[in-house]
């Protein structure tokens, strides 16, 4: 594995996850993209990432059960999560604060203000370890 | 040869020319299904293909640091007049997620490339179902010249036709957008609740304030009110609650009922005495509006009221108290076990099986 800062994306729609992979990538991270929460889980587990993005409505789980089974994880429990929401769904942002997000986003979104997001939040996480 | 044989001999043969041109034409019908499919398919493939290879040139366009109006041109020059449904295809995938900046490139580039006008020109003379079609993109892409376009589509007497334009002409949302959706919704009179919610959620901070002051004017008809009552609760629009408390006076029941549902959507807790109250009204309907909404506010103060209603004649009421009980905590599960203690034997049924089906409700959520 590169030493780049890993981002686990949990997207159902390809075409989200493909323009942040996209652009993740060209920011210097490496993506793994997960299609369902249930497949986003299993590659959280396997690399321990820098960063989750997570979109709420997703097949199999939720990125609700994506977020508690993280927090429930010892090894995973510090691991920063983005939500994503749907438009009209705004009670899901409050919802995810209290599974232990720690930022959102509402779609659609800038993808550019995404990549400064993951870029802030990757940073303060390593300010707080080091 | 006698004359009777010849005639069956004649007959027996037409029937039998006749059969086997039937089965050549179902099997000729046949392979050129088949064949059609293969084309069909080929033809997907390669348009898959197209756009796979144009999403990188796209991605580029919105993350890159390069110009847009150079990449533009760019793409002007490199993408071959075939692909042009390829390119349309993903500025219109990206532009569906996006926006800020990068939605304002996609707008860009599709009017520099003349998208827009073909659209418009579709919107003006095409068939019904391609008329949908290009409402839906000039929306997708905040067309705003195409604004008195798409208000003409509003007297289509297509319902798709319409409610394309009507969320071609939210998304775009200037003044003069807005301004006709609204004269939309005073004069249509075959309105679906749902799918001019879906509409107008696009622009929720622009419609909220005409549907209040609408509201607050009351001059509808009731199907109308009932509409407007609906998509201030689907909007969950918190600067409705005090003129739908008035609502809930209302001398016709039926909107009494709406308004009473409608706090409930809003789940605004400032509704509860209200809603108590509605609690006692004459109308069953408005009785079981007025439980379930106090459920959805999470108002504990109801919870003896909501006992008291599981002993209520009328069975939706019974119901949705014994829903609303058993969305309030460890406190409204006993009020509605003790309730349930108290009951007729048929009344215990209806509590359980609502208290069944909450359960499995709750263990689905996780």
């Amino acid at each position: 594995m590169s030493d780049k800062p890993v981002v686990v994306v949990a997207e159902d729609e390809p075409q989200i996850a493909n323009l942040v992979r996209y652009k993740l990538e060209k920011s210097g991270y490496e993506v793994l993209w997960g299609k369902d929460g249930q497949r986003a889980w299993e590659l959280i587990q396997e690399s321990k990432p820098d960063l989750v993005i997570l979109d709420v409505m997703m097949p199999i789980m939720d990125g609700f059960e994506v977020l508690r089974a993280m927090h429930d994880g010892p090894e995973t429990r510090e691991i920063p999560a983005i939500m994503v929401t749907a438009r009209g769904m705004e009670e899901d942002i409050l919802k995810g604060f209290e599974e232990g997000a720690v930022d959102y986003m509402v779609k659609p979104f800038s993808v550019t203000e995404l990549a400064a997001r993951v870029k802030a939040t990757i940073g303060r996480r390593e300010q707080d370890t080091e | 040869m006698p004359q009777a044989d010849v005639l069956t001999a004649s007959i027996a043969m037409a029937v039998t020319y006749s059969v086997i041109g039937l089965f050549v034409l179902v099997v000729f019908m046949f392979l050129s299904l088949i064949v059609l499919r293969i084309v069909v398919a080929r033809r997907e493939r390669t348009f898959d293909g197209k756009v796979e290879e144009i999403r990188p040139a796209v991605y580029e366009l919105l993350t890159g640091d390069s110009p847009a109006g150079e990449v533009v041109a760019e793409l002007h020059a490199t993408i071959p007049m075939q692909d042009r449904r390829a390119l349309e295809y993903v500025l219109l995938e990206n532009a569906r997620v996006l926006k800020g900046r990068e939605l304002e490139i996609l707008t860009m580039v599709f009017e520099q490339l003349g998208y827009a006008d073909e659209d418009i020109t579709t919107v003006r003379h095409g068939r019904d179902i391609k008329k949908a079609e290009s409402a839906f993109h000039l929306g997708t892409m905040r067309t705003a010249r195409a604004v008195p376009y798409l208000v003409s589509l509003l007297s289509s007497s297509s319902p798709e036709v319409k409610f394309s334009a009507l969320n071609a002409l939210s998304k775009i949302g200037t003044p003069d957008a807005i301004a006709a959706v609204m004269e939309y919704l005073a004069t249509d009179n075959d309105l679906e609740t749902m799918r001019v919610a879906e509409v107008i959620l696009e622009r929720k901070q622009a419609f909220s304030p005409y549907l209040e002051e609408w509201l607050k004017r009351g001059e509808a008809d009731i199907p109308r009110l009932e509409l407007l009552i609906d998509l201030v609760g689907v909007m969950k629009d918190t600067k409705a609650v005090l003129v739908l408390f008035d609502y809930l006076a209302h001398e016709n029941p039926a909107v009494r009922a709406r308004a009473a549902s409608a706090l409930g959507s809003i789940r605004d807790i400032s509704a509860r005495d209200r809603l108590e109250i509605a609690l006692f009204d004459e109308d069953p309907g408005v009785r079981a509006e007025a439980a379930s909404a106090l459920g959805k506010v999470q108002c504990i103060e109801a919870i003896p009221l909501l006992k008291g209603s599981l002993a209520d004649p009328d069975l939706a009421v019974k119901m949705n108290s014994a829903q609303a009980l058993s969305q309030l905590g460890e406190e409204g599960y006993a009020a509605l076990e003790e309730g349930l203690a108290a009951s007729e034997d048929q009344e215990r049924r209806v509590v359980a099986e609502v208290m069944a089906v909450q359960q499995i409700r709750n263990g689905e959520g996780g």
